[in-house]
């Protein structure tokens, strides 16, 4: 709570992208007389604009943690530093999330009956379970991306390449169903989409089949990048040097 | 005035020395931020897949704006981003007071003293889309528009880093404001222009939180779509922004209590 206002001013204008791109969308369906399209892209950004908010982000933690040489502490200690640093990340992560919720509400509020929500339990339920995995699988992705610290001194270059790309091929700026011609079918096999698009359409209402599909093959790439992340760390613990301080 | 440019291209060289002493890095740095700009093309791709024409812009036309954009965001980020992610740190670690000992304006050098060379990379692509836009849109630019062009560029610059300056100077007060994660949000307002949008937001991107107006009047220049109040407003937002960002900045520092406090 020491940092309140600051939780509460990054969740305020994290909201911002959102809204620029509701106006936008709005604007080009309106002059076509689509209101069907409207509720679509409304729905779609308010969602899209919390889980982007909310999904794991771990990179840049573990690079200061090795770059100030924290690292060496918690590898002494009796525990396991990937746990303990997801958990740290969860408590976190949710108390911020309780911070910040509440403006999520007033922003589909405010979208009206262009926000619409599913008439049923179910869709909220595996919503929430694929963001559950997403977020785990982003703790996986993001923690190896956060390694690379050990072998590259200046890694932030590619940290940022990862959260632009994440972002954009994962449909968290644009709807896949909107990019143009193939594209959007070949980002569909991309981790990226799992971790954004998937709950978010899930929310809005898929059919129960494509659903099993989609956490078929979230479940397949959180597998791999679990086994990814494992293999990193190993490596990363073997190349690790600390030097004794004064 | 010559003081401070001397300064200046010893802060430049010196950091153009940093960044060279690992190749390695430089290089993979310019290569991976060189591929930045290329995802927002999905967004433009997108946009005129649903309609040939928006707010009176066609794609080709649009194309001068992201690339617009892109160059502008290419200045900012080589420029002023790392000085002003240092701020904060400067604040909570106690190093500000050795800034504002030093015999120079505080502001200058807190603003300018570290240039990022690899962020100049997303100037290319911004500037071929640019180019692709002006070949493809079929407008006959004239030869005139392009230093105007590079102008409002500059104006566009110091819009954007007043902003960004005055949102990140609450830290004084509030020690830790992730602000400059969210200018980013913010900034990322620029890539569309307000005429897109009509009604109270184009009022709000224009006259209240000017960065709408950073790269879409360089390319209402090009686009022949930029009029008197247009140009004047241009430079009327930057003089008076980096005005405001001093007064504030000079308000902030009495507000600020020293490591030693």
């Amino acid at each position: 709570m020491v940092y309140r206002w600051n939780i509460l001013f990054y969740t305020f204008l994290s909201i911002l992208p959102a809204l620029i791109a509701i106006f936008l969308w709005n604007a080009i369906y309106k002059n076509q007389n689509n209101p069907e399209a409207i509720r679509y892209i409304t729905t779609y950004y308010v969602v899209a604009s919390w889980v982007n908010w909310r999904v794991a982000q771990h990179q840049w933690p573990i690079m200061w943690q090795i770059k100030e040489g924290q690292l060496a502490t918690d590898l002494l200690r009796p525990m396991s530093y990937p746990a303990k640093t997801f958990w740290y990340e969860v408590g976190g992560r949710t108390w911020s999330t309780l911070i910040s919720f509440p403006f999520f509400i007033v922003l589909a509020l405010a979208m009206g009956s262009n926000f619409v929500t599913p008439n049923n339990i179910f869709p909220w339920l595996f919503a929430l379970l694929a963001f559950v995995i997403s977020y785990v699988m982003s703790f996986f992705l993001t923690a190896s991306l956060g390694l690379l610290t050990i072998w590259q001194n200046q890694p932030e270059g590619f940290f940022t390449l990862y959260d632009v790309a994440s972002k954009w091929l994962g449909g968290a700026l644009v709807p896949l169903a909107l990019m143009p011609g193939w594209i959007g079918d070949w980002l569909q096999w991309l981790p990226f989409a799992y971790l954004y698009s998937l709950p978010v359409k899930i929310f809005m209402g898929m059919p129960f089949e494509q659903i099993l599909q989609g956490f078929a093959v979230q479940l397949g790439w959180l597998t791999l990048s679990c086994i990814f992340f494992s293999w990193v760390w190993r490596k990363a613990l073997d190349r690790y040097e600390v030097f004794e301080g004064k | 005035m010559a003081r401070y440019l001397k300064l200046y291209l010893a802060f430049v060289r010196n950091c153009a020395v940093r960044e060279m002493e690992s190749r390695g890095n430089f290089v993979v740095g310019v290569l991976v931020i060189f591929c930045f700009p290329l995802f927002p093309l999905l967004l433009v791709g997108a946009i005129y897949q649903q309609t040939k024409v928006l707010g009176g812009w066609t794609m080709y036309e649009y194309f001068m704006l992201v690339g617009s954009f892109q160059i502008l965001s290419a200045l900012v980020y080589t420029f002023f981003t790392r000085n002003i992610f240092n701020m904060p740190e400067y604040i909570r670690k106690g190093e500000l007071d050795f800034y504002l000992l030093k015999p120079v304006n505080s502001q200058f050098l807190l603003s300018t003293r570290y240039v990022s060379f690899t962020e100049l990379s997303q100037a290319l692509p911004g500037t071929i889309l640019v180019i692709i836009g002006a070949v493809n849109s079929n407008l006959d630019i004239e030869w005139w528009r392009w230093p105007l062009y590079v102008v409002f560029l500059f104006c566009g610059l110091i819009i954007t880093y007043s902003i960004w300056f005055m949102l990140v100077l609450p830290c004084i007060w509030m020690v830790k404001l992730d602000s400059i994660e969210f200018f980013f949000g913010l900034f990322d307002t620029a890539r569309y222009h307000p005429n897109m949008f009509g009604g109270i937001v184009k009022i709000l991107m224009t006259y209240v939180l000017p960065l709408g107006v950073v790269a879409a009047t360089p390319a209402d220049l090009l686009t022949k779509r930029l009029d008197w109040t247009g140009a004047i407003w241009a430079f009327v937002a930057a003089i008076g922004l980096l005005y405001l960002s001093s007064r504030f900045w000079r308000f902030a520092q009495s507000r600020y209590y020293g490591a030693s406090s």
